[in-house]
Order: C-alpha cells, then sequence, then structure tokens
C-alpha cells in the first residue's frame, strides 16, 4: 500500500492541492472585498516606510557584523598568527572563510529587500506631491544613504573575503571588481573543486525550478485574493521559463561540442 | 566503494605541505587535502601526476577495496 501511494505521490499532491486552491479561490472571491487593506499599504505614500526599510537595513548589518564579519576576522587573525605549513590551521581557516562567505551571501540578497521597499514607497511618492516638501526629500535621501552605505559595506566585505581566499591559496585568480571575476575564478578551478560546484548547481537548478512553479501559482492565488496584479505572475513564470531554457540551451551547446571532438570537461 | 591511499605518508616523507604537493601535481590545496580524507577519488591523470611526483607506483598510493 505504502508503496502504491509513493508512486502516485505526485498526483496525489497535485489533487490535494488543487481542492484546496479551489475552497481558498471560492471564499476568497466570495469574502474578501476588493477594498482589502493591502491596497492602501501598498499604493499608498507614507514616510514611515521609510524607515521601516532603514531598519530592516540597519537589522541586517548588525547580524552581517556578527556573523560574517566575525568568521572573517577571525580567518584573518588564524592565517597571520598561525603556522602557514600547519595544513591543519590552513583548512580550519578555510572553513571560516567559507562561513563567512555563506552567511555573507545570504545577508547581501536579503539587503535587496529593504532597498525594494524603499523604492516602491520612492515610486509611489512620484504619484503624490509629498516629495516637494523639504523633510520628505530629507527622509528620502538619508534613508536610502543609509540602506546604500550597508549594502556597500557588504560589498567591500566579500572584496576582503576574495582577497584573504587568494591569498591562501595563491593560484587563484580574478578581481571582484572585475566583469570578468567569475570566468577568471572558474578557469583556476580543479577537478575537484569542479565536481562541487557542478553537484551545488545542480541541487541549485533543481530547487529554483520547483520553487519558481510554487511562486507563480501564489502570485496567481494573490491576484485573486488582493489583486496583485498580472506582473508577479509574468516574472515567476518568466524565472521558470529562463531556467528551464538556459539549462536546455546549454545542454544542446555541450552536446553540438562532444560531436564536435571538442573537449568540454 | 571507497578508494584507499597513503598519500598523506608519502607527501610528508618528501616534506611537503598540501599547498606545495597540490602545486606540483597542478591541483588546489583543497582537492589534495579531500584525497587524504578519502572524500574525493581522483582521476586517473590526477593519479599518475601524483604517483610520478612521489616515484612510485599508482598502486602504492591508491588502493581499490570492495565493502
Amino acid at each position: 500500500m505504502k508503496r502504491k501511494i509513493s508512486k502516485f505521490s505526485l498526483l496525489i499532491l497535485a489533487l490535494c492541492l488543487g481542492v484546496v486552491g479551489g475552497i481558498v479561490g471560492f471564499l476568497g472571491g466570495k469574502y474578501i472585498p476588493r477594498d482589502f487593506v493591502l491596497d492602501d499599504f501598498l499604493n499608498t505614500y507614507s514616510p514611515y516606510t521609510f524607515y521601516i526599510a532603514t531598519g530592516l537595513s540597519i537589522c541586517i548589518l548588525i547580524i552581517s557584523l556578527a556573523f560574517p564579519f566575525r568568521y572573517y576576522c577571525k580567518s584573518k587573525s588564524m592565517y597571520k598568527n598561525g603556522n602557514k605549513e600547519d595544513d591543519e590551521l590552513i583548512s580550519a581557516v578555510d572553513r571560516t572563510l567559507g562561513k563567512s562567505t555563506i552567511t555573507l551571501s545570504i545577508l547581501s540578497i536579503l539587503s535587496l529587500i529593504p532597498f525594494a521597499i524603499w523604492f516602491h514607497n520612492f515610486a509611489v511618492s512620484l504619484k503624490t506631491d509629498a516629495l516637494f516638501e523639504s523633510s520628505a526629500v530629507f527622509t528620502l535621501w538619508s534613508n536610502y544613504l543609509i540602506i546604500f552605505a550597508v549594502i556597500l559595506f557588504q560589498f567591500l566585505l566579500y572584496r576582503a573575503v576574495v582577497q584573504l581566499v587568494k591569498k591562501i591559496n595563491p593560484e587563484k585568480k580574478g578581481e571582484v571588481l572585475s566583469i570578468k571575476f567569475s570566468k577568471d575564478w572558474e578557469s583556476t578551478l580543479d577537478e575537484a573543486e569542479k565536481m562541487i560546484v557542478y553537484k551545488v548547481s545542480r541541487k541549485a537548478y533543481v530547487f529554483i525550478s520547483k520553487f519558481s512553479y510554487v511562486m507563480f501559482f501564489l502570485a496567481l492565488i494573490g491576484d485573486l485574493l488582493f489583486g496583485f496584479g498580472v506582473v508577479p505572475a509574468i516574472f515567476t513564470g518568466a524565472i521558470a521559463v529562463a531556467s528551464v531554457l538556459s539549462a536546455n540551451i546549454y545542454l544542446y551547446s555541450l552536446s553540438k561540442k562532444v560531436r564536435n571532438g571538442e573537449d568540454v570537461l | 566503494m571507497p578508494l584507499y591511499n597513503k598519500l598523506s605518508e608519502y607527501r610528508k616523507k618528501l616534506g611537503l605541505n598540501q599547498q606545495q604537493m597540490g602545486a606540483l601535481v597542478g591541483a588546489s590545496r583543497q582537492t589534495i587535502s579531500l584525497i587524504e580524507r578519502g572524500d574525493y577519488s581522483p582521476s586517473v591523470t590526477l593519479a599518475l601526476k601524483i604517483a610520478k611526483v612521489c616515484k612510485v607506483n599508482v598502486e602504492d598510493i591508491f588502493n581499490y577495496e570492495e565493502d
């Protein structure tokens, strides 16, 4: 019985989601008024929204100092004060730098959320006379500078981490400020590192493909219940299409190179 | 099916750290570390390069045993 259920698990999940979605859609359409408070929030200018965005940005800065910056300082100190010939020490420094890179990557993406909130409020304010008041202009740009400073701090920390990795591993090349950074860095990867990159990329691709389909349907439900509009659904659909299309185009070009006898690995 | 190896032993006999060994065989320090821990099985090319640097046969360094 368990085997039969697991064989048809995807179908069962789709049926359950369809039923739940149908009930939510019916109740939402019947009972949620069109002038829901979310419309007011999304389309009204408020100076407090700028401060919310800045507050979020400062929280991200505090977390950045507590984690990726602290890990970076610890790695640098271990490397500077330790015996550089000691393999165990270098491995420990590498692991700590790895923690710094992972946490910094996540926080860098999260930093875009306060910026998006600031930008949305700025866009809404352009439709009103709010920006003609000097206090509004001060609020707008002072909050922007704080958000920008946090993003700049994270970028400089990322650059410092990369510089330290290059110091520990002299064969690594690439300058963060250069457009060719990814290409230069990848050219220094050896077979084991390429295998790690492949496995990580594969997992990320599979996750993003599934997640973008889920977000697409959530965007449709958001339009039905809260009046999001069709744009979120189009954008999330575009992400799903782009990830599948790019993978298949690359697979085709790779197959062509293999047929021509080129070394692709 | 693990690939057992004595890379660490031979490397220490030569007085090299992982970085230096990696530079000689064209691999990174991390790769040498992964191979020594048994977390990565090198390609034939890399295994031959390692054996050449250690001046032994490949079978002297890498040993394949079924579970």
